[in-house]
């Protein structure tokens, strides 16, 4: 529906009509002439320019660089028809009328043998998707490895050790000793919580002498609400979460802090991955959402979990012109994100190209966006928010029946729709006004109102907003007959109420993906992912490297499954991703979790699983612990603990020049590799530690305001300023300035799965002059009084112990001392010294 | 997301390490990107691919759709056909459509040498018109406000790429140590902090936001209340000594010990921006020049003067947004709207490039001057006052300083201002090609490896150097 009138709009090809009695033209005997005569200079086996080779059918069905070059049936959507009609083909000469029209008339309904053009297509693929292709490390299903045998047993406390020390001992290395218990539990803290532990907790776990205290301390954790709070915070990183759309204004995305809570929540439940990938792929068609309706109390948290296909960057807005690439791009965008965070694959390339390193067909990449088509179509487009465009939107109301009842007669009789039907008869007796006028007819009062009559009569109005207006303006216009005037200001009136009452979002609003109907319109490829020159369609699918060559996927027709509500397209995808039978779904989740603890993954390019990526370090290990996830139900605490009970995990982080230097980046977890904190680590430690920390969890998110100097910043009058900082709002135009000096992405666009750890003089500024800091520090000083009523070398002892956990050195009492004897005023040199404290690196890394 | 890379583990797996790298002054920027294409981290001067015109950029950022008919792009026939319907037909956007001209309502006058024709709107401009270089075919593909600014500054119609001034801090580091490189100045674009965001490129190189105001210019730049300078230094000494003692458990290790000369780098920085920021140091008749005390236009005539003597300091690329005039997106009352706009730019910018010239700065530094895109010759018919609506299909920028030619026109528009001419007709791609050159830089080398591909601020764009703009 919206294509059609933009691609005609554009002057692209009218189809020929009374050609349609011709006899269907043969390749070899009508066409192939005419191509060597005038292509197949350049495009021939040997010089094939462009890629394209134009001298045998198999060629001209591949096309070349820019995909396919003919559209069996449709000269519009053919490149070459439309090379040569343009004339900047052939280069520099001219087609013969009768060659051109030969060519027209191929396209259109020559004979396109089905067995031809699918032994064209399949050479094609087969040049691509070769052998050792489908061999790639990361294609093949990983196998559980035999324990590797080592000498050194006594440093071997897991599986994952033995694996870590047969590297090692090819070079005579060996891991570090144990880390002191202090050492460990802030590790263990800082891991799975996101927080340093309490002088309580480190008493408690310094004093427990069991030999199985340590495993105790990490059951402790993995059961702490601080864990999904931690963990969900990587997995927003992941899933690119922003409150906010990226659009001109970068609007609120109000409700979507519930995809936040369910993310949260999945990570303390422990809910097992694979339903946890699937929920947010596919939870809409898992629970057979129909939409426009109430969702039951089951519905709600898969539907919830679908906000993962929405945290993606969206510019589409109320404009009415020039919305159909902003649709192409925002389904593009869900589509690469969501499939980069499940498979480790990179396909945005395929979506102009075949993949250039990868094995992935630009076809690939259109099969899989089919499965998103019914979600983003552009031609059935679902309006961001409600005041883009009519309801039902993406917000499902999740209100109790009265109320829903009242709020959805709102929304659709007296509300957006009514509104642009308004719009419409306003345009369309503009127009009738003028064209009576032109024909020199007289618009008595009572003409008028029976052309309005007619017009809002009339339920198939069809109004063009681009008719030229110069032969009388709708200024003149609307001076003659002042009702126009009057009509105009009542909708201008009708449309500002509107806009209020839709800009306030109740909470119960779920913005969920689901599929607009069970027929979404044809997916096509995309000549170098340019929506206007559209492709052959193709149907949902796999790409073919990662597809059984023996039995493609089925992705099953919705019309034989009445029951459903929907496609049922991406829960096949889904299924298949999470099966058995995936080869990179497990193994990636896996190694992102490694990196979460080590900092790097066993595969260091955490994104790229395929060519240009890096080989992983310790492939055995990668897929040892792979099969063993999937085989424990894909238990994601379970795996944790694993890594974490590990001897390679607990060794200590010190230097050995010899290793350092061979191996400066700690590759071969010759020791734990220390690391600086993440961004929300360090704020939300400044807040405990102080004592300032809000533990309240869940909820809408806090609102932001500019700081003296300009910088966006917790706002502590319109909201709590002292909660965790998942929970602080999220806008891709107002980076939090403390959190983004520590580089806490903004999501500009995508995702971010691996944060920087920069080292920046602005971090320095930050923890010289925020006003956070300022603020803990001054509350960590009037705490550490206060507990020890004034004492100076008890209250050291409480922030050395809260800060470092640990007693502060001799050095460090001195300087402290002397801090306080500095000042006029003992307690700023107090808080000066804890500010310094607060400030080192001591306390913004975990070793 | 894909930031760390095989080449990265190469380096940082060499013998060099982290640490030695951002020694990379010593080396060449083509063998520190050889070694590695992500790594650069930091705004160490690194060599041009080849000799520049310009050393650093001045970028003044008009965003809203400057009328460049009505500014600096005389179109004569306009008055011809005013209030009649154009020759030929006008493809404005759907919605307001109109086919009425619209002509400039304000005289131009011919000026300097070059004789070229000024709008009255622009009186100061008009004095130093023979020193700039108009590009006069300039088109976009995108024509609402959102996109085309993206386009404008990232070179892609979607949000998240990063922005000119990020690509060229990462290219060539900066002269000084004590600002960041890239240095936003002024109330934003409507696409927020997004027209100077560094994206997925390191942080380090996205555009700081600063403000002509001596006490508190940049985010945490300014003393808190009660933190004394003598305080802060105590402050900073205890943190040194914090981290020394810290530091002997880890004598290898370069992050630590970088984080300890950044503390030094911190303080260096706060003195710095605040002696940069205080124009009042500047002399009576420098900052008459400027009008910085003119009541309409004094905001921005102090940010022209800031851009100046952040330049003069080092600093690699300054944007300047002109917004704080109003709004140029004039779709009603142009005539009412549009002499207020320009007055708030016109002194300080011609100033601007008197000062540069003046000091000999203007063979270093490049001036460039544009909206994402222009206006329409017709009027926009849906409003009582009549106004412009946008044209992306043809409107105009100008260029001075840094290599380019003066007084030199490159390109047209037809005869009423609305499209630009097939032979000459360029876009914004061309320009960020033309600005990376002129300092030095090879646009298809200056990549970033990034969700599998070198990407780069022109990538795949059809669009290649200006170089008929060149002295």
């Amino acid at each position: 529906m919206l294509l059609k009138p933009l691609i005609l709009s554009l002057g692209l090809v009218v189809l020929a009509t009374n050609a349609r009695a011709q006899r269907a033209p043969l390749f070899k005997d009508e066409i192939l002439p005419i191509l060597e005569k005038s292509c197949t200079k350049c495009h021939s086996p040997q010089q094939k320019m462009a890629g394209l080779d134009l001298s045998t059918f198999a060629g001209l069905m591949t096309g070349g660089g820019s995909g396919p070059v003919i559209a069996p049936g449709k000269p519009e959507r053919s490149l070459l028809w439309k090379m040569v009609e343009s004339e900047k083909m052939p280069m520099g000469a001219k087609l013969p009328a009768l060659d051109k029209q030969a060519l027209k008339a191929y396209v259109e309904f020559g004979r396109f043998p089905k067995q031809d053009l699918a032994t064209a297509e399949l050479s094609h693929e087969a040049a691509i998707i070769t052998d050792a292709a489908r061999n790639w490390w990361s294609f093949r299903k990983p196998v559980k490895p035999a324990l590797p045998t080592i000498k050194n047993a006594t440093q071997t406390r897991t599986p994952i050790d033995a694996f870590i020390l047969a590297e090692l001992e090819k070079k005579g290395w060996t891991l570090q000793p144990e880390a002191p218990k202090v050492t460990l539990i802030r590790r263990a803290y800082f891991d799975l919580t996101g927080l340093p532990p309490t002088p309580a907790e480190v008493k408690l776990f310094l004093a427990d002498t069991s030999t199985n205290a340590y495993e105790k301390l990490i059951d402790h954790l993995l059961d702490s609400e601080h864990y999904g709070e931690h963990w969900g915070r990587h997995w927003l990183d992941i899933a690119g979460y922003s409150d906010s759309r990226g659009d001109a204004g970068d609007t609120s995305r109000d409700t979507l802090w519930k995809y936040r809570d369910y993310v949260i929540k999945a990570f303390n439940t422990n809910k097992p991955i694979n339903r946890f990938l699937l929920e947010q792929l596919a939870g809409d068609q898992l629970v057979n959402y129909k939409p426009g309706t109430s969702p039951t109390p089951g519905q709600v948290e898969p539907l919830i979990a679908t906000g993962f296909l929405r945290t993606t960057a969206d510019i589409t807005d109320n404009q009415t012109i020039y919305q159909v690439d902003k649709y192409f791009d925002a389904m593009e965008k869900s589509m690469e994100t969501s499939l980069s965070a499940i498979t480790g694959l990179s396909i945005g390339c395929a979506r102009c190209h075949d993949h250039k390193f990868d094995p992935i067909l630009q076809k690939d990449y259109y099969k899989l966006m089919a499965s998103y088509q019914a979600v983003y179509d552009p031609e059935n487009w679902l309006a961001a928010n409600l005041s883009f465009g009519p309801w039902p939107s993406r917000m499902i109301p999740d209100l109790d029946p009265t109320k829903r009842e009242a709020w959805v007669k709102e929304a659709t009789s007296s509300g957006a729709k009514a509104l642009r039907r308004l719009d419409d008869l306003l345009e369309a007796t503009y127009q009738r006004y003028r064209l009576e006028l032109k024909v020199g007819r007289n618009l008595t009062d009572d003409h008028r109102a029976q052309i309005r009559k007619d017009i809002e009569a009339d339920p198939d109005l069809q109004v063009d907003r681009n008719v030229p207006k110069d032969f009388i303006t709708d200024q003149e216009l609307e001076k003659r007959f002042s009702e126009l005037t009057k009509w105009k200001e009542e909708i201008t009136q009708k449309r500002a109420d509107r806009r209020k009452k839709s800009s306030q979002i109740d909470p119960n609003f779920i913005e969920a993906a689901w599929d607009v109907s069970k027929t979404p319109s044809p997916t096509y490829i995309l000549m170098r992912g340019n929506y206007l020159a559209p492709g052959a369609e193709v149907k949902p699918g796999l790409p073919v490297v990662l597809d059984n060559p023996a039995k493609p996927m089925h992705f099953p027709d919705p019309a034989t499954h009445p029951e459903w509500n929907h496609t049922g397209r991406r829960l096949t995808l889904a299924n298949w991703l999470v099966s058995g039978d995936n080869p990179l779904t497990a193994r990636v989740f896996v190694n992102r979790v490694w990196q979460f603890h080590f900092g790097e993954g066993i595969v260091r390019s955490v994104d790229d699983f395929g060519k240009q990526g890096t080989k992983p370090t310790h492939p055995e290990l990668l897929d040892w612990l792979t099969v063993t996830f999937q085989e424990s139900g894909w238990d994601l605490k379970r795996l944790t603990k694993q890594i974490m009970m590990s001897r390679v995990y607990r060794q200590s982080s010190s230097e050995v020049a010899e290793y350092l230097k061979a191996d400066p980046s700690s590759k071969l977890l010759w020791r734990k590799p220390p690391l600086r904190l993440e961004a929300e680590t360090i704020r939300d430690s400044l807040l405990q530690v102080s004592g300032l920390l809000d533990g309240k969890m869940f909820g809408p998110q806090e609102p932001l305001k500019r700081g003296e100097d300009g910088q966006w910043m917790e706002d502590g009058e319109k909201g709590n300023a002292n909660r965790r900082s998942i929970y602080l709002a999220s806008y891709r135009t107002k980076p939090i300035s403390f959190l983004h000096a520590f580089d806490a992405p903004a999501m500009t666009s995508d995702n971010q799965t691996q944060r920087f750890r920069s080292s920046l003089p602005s971090q320095s500024l930050a923890l010289l002059n925020n006003p956070l800091v300022m603020r803990a520090s001054k509350a960590f000083a009037d705490q550490v009084l206060e507990q020890s009523r004034g004492d100076v070398d008890q209250a050291l002892l409480r922030a050395f112990d809260a800060a470092y956990s640990r007693a502060p050195r001799h050095t460090e009492v001195e300087l402290a001392k002397q801090a306080i004897a500095a000042d006029a005023d003992p307690n700023q040199g107090l808080r000066l010294f804890l500010q310094a404290l607060l400030g080192a690196n001591d306390f913004l890394y975990s070793y | 997301m894909n930031r760390f890379l095989s080449r990265r583990q190469a380096l940082r797996d060499s013998a060099v390490g982290f640490g030695g790298m951002a020694l990379s002054s010593l080396m060449s920027w083509d063998q520190a990107r050889a070694a590695n294409a992500s790594v650069i981290n930091d705004l160490k001067p690194r060599q041009p691919h080849f000799a520049p015109k310009a050393k650093n950029v001045i970028f003044i950022y008009i965003g809203g759709g400057p009328s460049t008919i009505d500014m600096w792009d005389p179109k004569p026939m306009l008055a011809k056909y005013d209030g009649k319907p154009a020759p030929f037909e006008i493809k404005g956007r759907a919605l307001n459509g109109s086919q009425q001209i619209l002509a400039s309502p304000w005289p131009f006058t011919k000026c300097g040498e070059s004789g070229r024709e000024i709008s009255n709107l622009l009186p100061h401009f008009q004095k130093v018109v023979d020193k700039v270089s108009f590009v006069r075919s300039m088109q976009t593909d995108r024509i609402d406000h959102s996109t085309a600014q993206f386009t404008f500054v990232t070179g892609r119609g979607f949000t998240g790429f990063p922005t000119i001034g990020a690509w060229v801090s990462y290219a060539l580091g900066s002269e000084n140590q004590n600002l960041p490189a890239y240095i936003a100045l002024g109330e934003g674009a409507s696409i927020g902090a997004r027209a100077h965001s560094s994206a997925w490129l390191p942080p380090v190189f996205s555009g700081a936001s600063m403000r002509a105001d001596a006490a508190s210019p940049i985010y945490d730049i300014k003393r808190p209340e009660g933190m004394t300078a003598d305080r802060q230094q105590r402050l900073l000494d205890m943190v040194k000594q914090l981290n020394r003692e810290q530091k002997a458990q880890y004598p290898l290790d370069q992050d630590l010990e970088s984080r300890i000369s950044n503390y030094e780098l911190a303080a260096r920085m706060q003195m710095e921006s605040v002696r940069v920021a205080d124009i009042t140091k500047e002399s009576e008749a420098t900052r008459k020049l400027y009008g910085v005390d003119e009541k309409s236009s004094g905001g921005f005539g102090k940010l022209c003067l800031l851009s100046r003597r952040l330049v003069e300091s080092g600093v690699r690329f300054v944007q300047m947004y002109a917004g704080g005039g109003g709004s140029w997106d004039t779709h009603s009352n142009i005539a009412g709207q549009l002499p207020g706009l320009c007055n708030y730019i016109d002194q300080g910018m011609s100033a601007l490039l008197t000062d540069l010239d003046q000091r000999g700065m203007l063979q270093d530094t490049l001036v460039v001057c544009s909206g994402e895109f222009g206006r329409l010759p017709t009027i926009e018919a849906a409003n009582a006052k009549p106004g412009r609506d946008h044209n992306p299909y043809g409107f105009s920028l100008w260029m001075a300083g840094g290599g380019v030619k003066r007084g030199f026109d490159y390109g047209a528009t037809d005869e009423l201002g609305y499209g630009a001419l097939a032979e000459s007709k360029i876009g914004h791609s061309h320009i960020h090609a033309t600005v990376q050159h002129l300092l030095g830089i090879d646009y298809k080398k200056n990549t970033y490896y990034y969700e599998g591909r070198d990407e780069s601020l022109v990538g795949v764009t059809p669009a290649h150097v200006v170089k008929e703009l060149f002295a």
